[in-house]
């Protein structure tokens, strides 16, 4: 059978339509399915959290009101921290982990460096459950640059 | 010739399923990967962590098994243009992040421009794959009785 510009786009097509099938019938069936339709619902443009600068989240460590969290995963967080930060994923941020963190102080969240996404899924979940939360946007990388005291895990 | 056509539609298929597995197993650190090179927000980045390992797995499977083979290397090469651009945008941007192209691993780091030049030579050999199709459509059209 010949093949013709027009018969790749329908084939295009179909496997395009059967990816969307698959990929929402599993989703749907998967224990730990992304929000798929959660996230639509979200404002663009909008988070439900504030960013901090690495000084910034340092004042505020300082005047103690401030719990830190380390979004990276627990072989990155027990190699250098933020003294008292606590270690929750965003897996484990999902899964309730962050249910005693203190609604009276700002949850500063942080993860490796500018580039790292973790620490804004972190703090999309932890915002979620009503805390008052800010991302460090420089991370860790950034909290190192402006001599801030790290802590490592025995 | 044939057999050079052959090789790189088994070879641009089997990349791309291998490319889908970890994505498939852990799609939410796969949305930490795409979240990391700021280009989209949460929306795109779930939806795309959705889905993106699915194309990735049924065109590699389509170039494997030469079904809707045409369809495929199409989107493959469509897939690989964006993947450039992404990588280019994160390299001018001085980004240290991985591609995420084989793995979903968020905190790895580094090789974008290894990846930039192996996607590139990966796009070459998907338009070749199409363009072979459209090679032996004129070779069949100047065939007589044809």
């Amino acid at each position: 059978m010949q093949i013709t510009p027009l018969r790749t786009l329908r084939e295009a097509g179909y496997l395009l339509l059967l990816t969307l099938a698959l990929g929402l019938a599993a989703n749907a069936l998967r224990p730990d399915g992304l929000p798929l339709f959660k996230v639509l619902r979200q404002t663009p443009g909008t988070l439900p959290y504030a960013t901090l600068s690495p000084l910034a989240a340092a004042d505020l460590l300082r005047q103690g009101k401030a719990v830190f969290v380390d979004a990276r995963a627990a072989k990155y967080f027990a190699l250098a921290h933020v003294p008292g930060a606590l270690n929750i994923t965003p897996e484990q941020a999902q899964a309730g982990a962050a249910d005693g963190l203190p609604r009276d102080k700002t949850i500063v969240v942080y993860c490796d460096s500018l580039a790292c996404g973790l620490s804004h899924a972190v703090a999309h979940a932890l915002a979620d459950k009503g805390l008052t939360v800010a991302v460090m946007q420089d991370g860790i990388e950034g909290w190192i640059m402006t001599r801030g005291p790290l802590e490592v895990s025995q | 010739m044939k057999r050079v056509g052959l090789f790189i539609r088994l070879g641009l298929g089997v990349l791309f399923v291998a490319a889908s597995a970890d994505k498939l197993l852990h799609p939410g650190d796969f949305v930490q990967v795409i979240l990391n090179y700021h280009l989209t927000g949460p929306a795109v980045a779930v939806w795309t962590a959705a889905l993106l390992p699915w194309l990735e797995l049924l065109c590699g499977l389509a170039l494997i098994l030469n079904r809707a083979a045409s369809g495929a290397a199409l989107l493959v090469a469509l897939m690989l243009a964006g993947f450039l651009a992404a990588e280019g945008s994160a390299l001018a941007r001085g980004l240290d992040i991985s591609c995420g192209c084989f793995h979903s691993d968020p905190m790895a780091k580094g090789g974008l421009a290894w990846s930039m030049a192996r996607d590139t030579g990966l796009f070459v050999l998907a338009l070749l794959t199409l363009l072979r199709w459209d090679v032996s459509n004129k070779r069949q059209d100047s065939q007589p009785g044809q």
